[in-house]
């Protein structure tokens, strides 16, 4: 079984050599490989991922490691249920994008980078989701980052593209200085550098509390940014000028979500730091918050889903935080389902349309048949709508922050308290933006196209990942009431919790009401436009970090210019002067000579003389 | 068989010099040609030379009396710290000597040209291989000689006053390193006072530096080769001879030479300096990250091309200080590690900066825009060995880091840890500033409004067979060290520690 | 004769020689303060050497080597300054600058003549 473990993470970077060696030469042929290696790499994962569900043994495997280094360095992977689910995750959404940039791109000359980046990129993902070797770990994260950097920029003409590359490259390889800390200080403490060694060494010691403070807190200062929680949220809505598809797989379904599984998967790190856990969950209670309500104001439909990103990522933080582990981990799975089937639905609406501004958009339900059942579907599973997977887990985070915040040790009273407040707030106003975002692409009148012929449904190519991520998506609720079949034995806490649920769907409902009057009313403009030019914290990093930055390579230039080289160039001069000073003594005159000689000599003799 | 091969390593890049030389006075294409046969022989020999010797110096050298009156030995030997580096350098040569088969300079003179790097390649391995002190003195001149006169003739000839500036890169990067280099002479003698012998494999195992000769010593011998590697502040040499130098001169300087400096320091340096002086080691080991730092700044500011990438080596070479400043085996792996790391990513790198140059006759970086769309694959080229110049993990630029942090944060007991912590802690922020100079070199010029103002790039030739001939080696070592990076740290750790005896 | 008086001779000579070589401008009197220095050395080698009563006369003996060096010397010396004066005009030696390390034409030394290096017009 290990050689195909070998095997599915190899799959994709081949398959993406093989992309960009064919090349332009045939445009069917790189297509052919691009989705084909994307489905061989899904078969694969499904053989590793079947065998390794629910109660089965994980697998822990070492190829090569070099001891050479003062603690082992090598390619090991350790495949256990989190693996296999986030596996079946990120191939399917990886091969449903492949499938659907067919359609997307169908005419763009870009188009062997881009399947060749997005083949590196699952690849890379596949590698930190079953890596046990943490360097390997960091080696695949970042290589997401970089995939990242190159797919936004995939439409490198816009402004916006450019700059909104940069800057999610940026921030989050500032946050990865934690990872790469994190990785250092646990080797040195631990002597090893395998995760599930570290994670045998934390279970098997009885450590005090939050001895391992520092670790957690460079892993917590890693993922907030690799999954854009505060203060590092705000590349991701600047992310989204590159192409929906990509949108779809890095920036919903998977990068954004690892930061979610490094987590998870280095769950007693973080126990044994409850203080951490304290602050991750207050930085998820203020993340969801302000995320939903900058979805609320937005007029973009690309960035509100980018903002409601942001918002369900901090409610899978806020789950782990609180300790139900299960319910973050099925969040997780459900997210990345019904967001992507949101951002590929997307991508139907913006292509028929043309803009991505919600204004432009509206009455479209009859034109776009198939995108309205898909967008529908996955409003609705965004804002909890029973039978919709996203009710049952986000019922089971509410639930588990409840059970912290009445019976739990981990996190301070009050901030677990604050969190179950953010929660169902934020699960309002979920709603809200949801179903104010549905209603003006799919009803009423915008200023764009609405029902003119122009606007058409997409080709099969996009439509055939639509139907298969519905399934999901609807279906997929059952898992909330026995986690043990895919997570393993000892998550076999059922996640339903009756009461609650039955609270939250009636705040749902009332919310929807308010919503939908507010629509009756006023039409189009629900609520009062506040614009917000740039998120405060953008405006902090700008005048704290950027400019100071700007400002000091200035003077380092002109420091090099005027100082050093001043230094460097004076070295000559003086050496040039003193030549100059030396110089006046060579008058021509053979008297000035002599007289120097007789002088010379008779200060000599002086000096011979008093000496001996 | 050692003695043999130790001997013909440096033997044979002499002996075409001449034959290049003799071929020159009849065609300059042969001359060429057997400029390159002699390279592909040298690294061949290499190979062999680094399969037969052992990892650690166990004595199997050369070492006959040179010049017997002062002690002076021929003393040449190969370890894990010295094969690696040998192996980059006559890889490096190959692909340089490569380049000029097709890309022979504009002004003439390929024969001379091809004559002087087999020189420079003959003093660079002659350094790497020397164990005696006056003898690597001797190597490390030869080696610099000729790089004056290949900046001076075969330099930038774009701009109003070339001339000018050519003579004064040239002149300005001589005085420097033999002012340097005789700063260290001074150095070696004093080492020999108090040490006895010449012989750096004796001084380490039984040299105990102590007292103020000593550590005169041992100071006079770090500036000399901080003047090499370069250390802030004694870089500034350094841009204006990239970036006025041929391609294949900067390719050169950049991946080879400057590993003669951190070559020095390892070899050199470390059996005469004691970790246990208070300020020596950590003033260097701050200089290092404040070079890291200060360059990182520069690059931000640069508008040429090729001067951008030369700052980028001085940081570069800031974190391979810093690591073999904590006088660990990790910290001399990092050291190594990142030193041939960055001799194949910045080699690649300024190879590429001459083929934008010479399609687009200038280097200024505001002219060159859209390279992504006139000319993708050398666009894609650049953007791989700029990723893999800002420590991308997977690629072998991130090895050498992150050993660096590493090693910094745990330095040898003797050293004071918190200042060594505040130095990694500040380093790993230079790497941020480093991603931040690369992806805005790459904004502006790869991708770039391509707007009627900056001129539409018309699609120029792509990259030729005989380039991608040329950078494939470099291309697929940075891959395979990034995956593989066992490969260089196994050999290295053995020969760190029998030579300078670390825990 | 007490020693001194020759002694004292040779000093006042040797005196007004050394003026003459370090004051005097005209390159002749220059030559014969020289001139003075040496036969003042001579004296002294002489009234020493009958001092002494040296039986081997090496005072006498060095005071011929003298005169003998001093006659060529001044041979070449006076060939010299006839050839400076042919050539600048005159051999006021605070004129003759022409060796000095300076940019350009030093303006003492304007006057005569620029002649090749066969001294030819």
């Amino acid at each position: 079984m290990s050689w195909v473990v070998l095997a599915m993470l190899l799959v994709p970077f081949c398959s993406a050599a093989l992309t960009l060696w064919i090349g332009h030469r045939s445009e069917v042929t790189s297509r052919g490989v691009a989705v084909g290696g994307s489905a061989l790499g899904l078969v694969l994962v499904v053989v590793v991922a079947a065998g390794h569900l629910g109660d089965a043994v994980p697998l822990t495997h070492v190829f090569v490691s070099t001891s050479a280094a003062v603690e082992p360095i090598g390619l090991a992977v350790h495949v256990d249920p989190l693996s296999a689910v986030l596996l079946l995750l990120s191939a399917t959404v990886a091969f449903l994008v492949q499938v659907y940039s067919l359609g997307y791109l169908a005419d763009d000359p870009r188009y062997p980078s881009y399947a060749a980046l997005v083949a590196v990129f699952t690849g890379a993902m596949s590698t930190v989701v079953v890596a046990d070797d943490l360097w390997l770990l960091l080696v695949g994260w970042e290589l997401m980052g970089a995939c990242s950097y190159f797919l936004i920029s995939h439409h490198w003409e816009l402004a916006e593209a450019r700059a909104g590359a940069v800057k999610a490259f940026l921030i989050t390889r500032t946050a990865d200085l934690g990872l790469l800390f994190a990785i250092l200080l646990l080797g040195a403490r631990f002597g090893s550098y395998r995760i599930s060694e570290i994670l045998a060494s934390i279970q098997q010691q009885a450590l005090p509390r939050d001895d391992l403070w520092l670790p957690a807190l460079l892993l917590t200062v890693a993922v907030t940014g690799k999954s854009a929680q505060l203060p590092f949220h705000t590349w991701l809505p600047d992310a989204m000028p590159g192409p929906t598809p990509i949108s779809a797989l890095i920036h919903a379904a998977t990068m954004v979500a690892a930061g979610v599984f490094l987590v998870a998967r280095t769950y007693p790190v973080f126990v044994s730091a409850p203080t951490v856990l304290t602050l991750l969950a207050s930085i998820a209670a203020a993340t969801m918050v302000l995320g939903a309500l900058y979805a609320l104001f937005t007029d973009d439909l690309k960035r509100v889903l980018a903002w409601s990103t942001v918002s369900q990522l901090a409610y899978m933080f806020g789950a782990l935080a609180v300790g139900a582990w299960s319910a973050g981990v099925l969040h997780l799975l459900a997210h990345g389902a019904f967001k992507a089937l949101l951002f590929l639905s997307a991508g139907s609406v913006v292509h028929a349309v043309g803009s991505t501004s919600m204004g432009r958009m509206g009455g479209l339900r009859g034109r776009l048949p198939h995108t309205f059942l898909a967008m529908t579907l996955g409003f609705g599973a965004l804002a909890g709508i029973v039978p919709l997977i996203g009710f049952f887990t986000k019922d089971a985070v509410i639930a588990g922050a409840l059970e912290q915040a009445r019976h739990g040790r981990l996190v301070w009273p009050w901030v677990s308290w604050a969190l179950v407040v953010a929660m169902i707030l934020t699960a309002l106003v979920t709603v809200a933006y949801s179903l104010r975002a549905w209603l003006l692409v799919f009803f009423g009148k915008g200023t764009g196209p609405g029902t003119a012929d122009s606007v058409h449904e997409s080709p099969w190519s996009m439509r055939v990942p639509l139907y298969l991520l519905m399934v999901p998506t609807a279906l997929g609720g059952f898992l909330v009431f026995k986690p043990a079949a895919v997570l393993g034995p000892q998550h076999h806490e059922s996640l339903v919790h009756g009461a609650e649920s039955v609270v939250m769907t009636g705040l749902v409902v009332v919310t929807a009401v308010v919503v939908l009057l507010l629509w009756r009313r006023r039409g189009r403009q629900m609520w009062p436009h506040v614009v917000l030019p740039h998120p405060p914290v953008d405006v902090v990093w700008d005048r704290g970090l950027v400019r100071p930055v700007g400002w000091l390579s200035r003077v380092v230039r002109a420091g090099e210019r005027d100082v050093v080289e001043a230094y460097a160039d004076g070295a000559g001069a003086s050496a040039r002067g003193l030549g100059r000073l030396l110089r006046l003594t060579q008058t021509g005159n053979v008297q000035t000579y002599l007289m120097v000689v007789v002088v010379g000599a008779a200060a000599l003799a002086v000096a011979a003389g008093t000496v001996s | 068989m050692n003695a043999v091969a130790l001997n013909g390593l440096v033997g044979l890049p002499a002996a075409f010099v001449v034959f290049v030389v003799l071929a020159g006075r009849r065609r300059e294409r042969l001359a060429v040609t057997v400029a390159v046969v002699g390279a592909v022989g040298t690294l061949l020999w290499s190979v062999w030379t680094v399969l037969i010797s052992s990892r650690a110096l166990d004595g199997s050298h050369v070492d006959l009396a040179w010049v017997a009156a002062l002690d002076i030995r021929w003393h040449l030997g190969l370890d894990g710290i010295s094969g690696p580096l040998v192996l980059m350098t006559t890889l490096v040569f190959v692909c340089v000597l490569g380049s000029l088969v097709r890309n022979a300079p504009d002004c003439g003179g390929t024969a001379a040209l091809a004559a002087l790097l087999l020189l420079i390649e003959a003093g660079v391995l002659g350094s790497f291989l020397a164990l005696d002190m006056v003898l690597f003195f001797a190597f490390f001149e030869v080696a610099l000689i000729p790089m004056w006169f290949v900046i001076h003739q075969w330099g930038d000839r774009h701009g109003p006053d070339a001339e000018a500036r050519r003579r004064r890169a040239a002149t300005r990067f001589l005085v420097f390193t033999v002012l340097g280099s005789a700063l260290m002479l001074v150095g070696f003698v004093l080492v020999r006072s108090e040490a006895g012998t010449f012989d750096i494999v004796r001084i380490a195992s039984t040299y105990d530096p102590s007292g103020p000769t000593a550590l005169a010593a041992a100071v006079l011998v770090a500036l000399g080769l901080a003047v090499k590697t370069p250390l802030w502040p004694l870089h500034i040499w350094l841009p204006d001879a990239h970036s006025t130098a041929p391609t294949v001169g900067s390719v050169v300087l950049a991946a080879v030479l400057l590993k003669l400096g951190t070559y020095g320091f390892i070899r050199f340096w470390m059996p005469v300096a004691d970790p246990d002086w208070e300020v020596l080691v950590p003033f260097v080991a701050g200089l290092a990250v404040v070079g890291i730092v200060y360059a990182a700044l520069a690059c931000l500011a640069q508008t040429d091309l090729k001067q951008l990438i030369a700052y980028s080596s001085v940081g570069h070479m800031g974190f391979v200080v810093l690591a073999l400043a904590t006088f660990t085996v990790g910290g001399v792996q990092a050291a190594v590690f990142a030193s041939v790391a960055h001799g194949l990513i910045t080699g690649l790198l300024f190879f590429v900066a001459g083929s934008i140059k010479d399609r687009y006759g200038t280097g200024t970086i505001a002219e060159l825009r859209g390279l992504y769309a006139s000319v993708p694959r050398l666009a894609g080229v650049f953007a791989f060995a700029a990723m893999a110049s800002l420590g991308l993990p997977g690629l072998a630029g991130f090895w050498g880091e992150m050993l660096a942090i590493r090693s910094a944060l745990y330095p040898v007991p003797g050293l004071p840890q918190g200042t060594f912590v505040t130095l990694a802690v500040i380093a790993a922020f230079g790497v941020i500033l480093t991603s931040a100079y690369f992806l805005a070199l790459m904004r502006s010029m790869l991708q770039g409004p391509v707007t009627s103002a900056t001129g539409p790039r018309e699609p120029s030739p792509d990259v030729s067979a005989v380039e991608w001939l040329v950078w494939s080696p470099l291309l697929v070592l940075t891959v395979v060290l990034g995956v593989a990076p066992g490969l260089l740290l196994g050999p290295v750790a053995e020969a760190a520690t029998a030579f300078l005896e670390l825990s | 004769m007490p020693l001194w008086w020759p002694l004292l001779l040779a000093s006042l000579l040797f005196a007004i020689g050394v003026y003459g070589v370090l004051v005097r401008r005209n390159a002749v009197l220059v030559l014969m303060g020289v001139e003075l220095m040496l036969n003042a050395v001579n004296i002294n080698l002489v009234a020493f050497d009958a001092h002494l009563r040296d039986v081997l006369h090496g005072g006498q003996t060095l005071a011929l080597f003298t005169i003998v060096i001093a006659a060529a010397e001044i041979g070449l010396a006076l060939a010299v300054v006839l050839l400076v004066f042919r050539t600048h005009g005159h051999i006021d030696l605070d004129r003759l600058r022409s060796l000095a390390d300076r940019d350009g034409l030093d303006e003492l030394d304007q006057r005569g003549p620029r002649l090749d290096h066969r001294g030819a017009r």
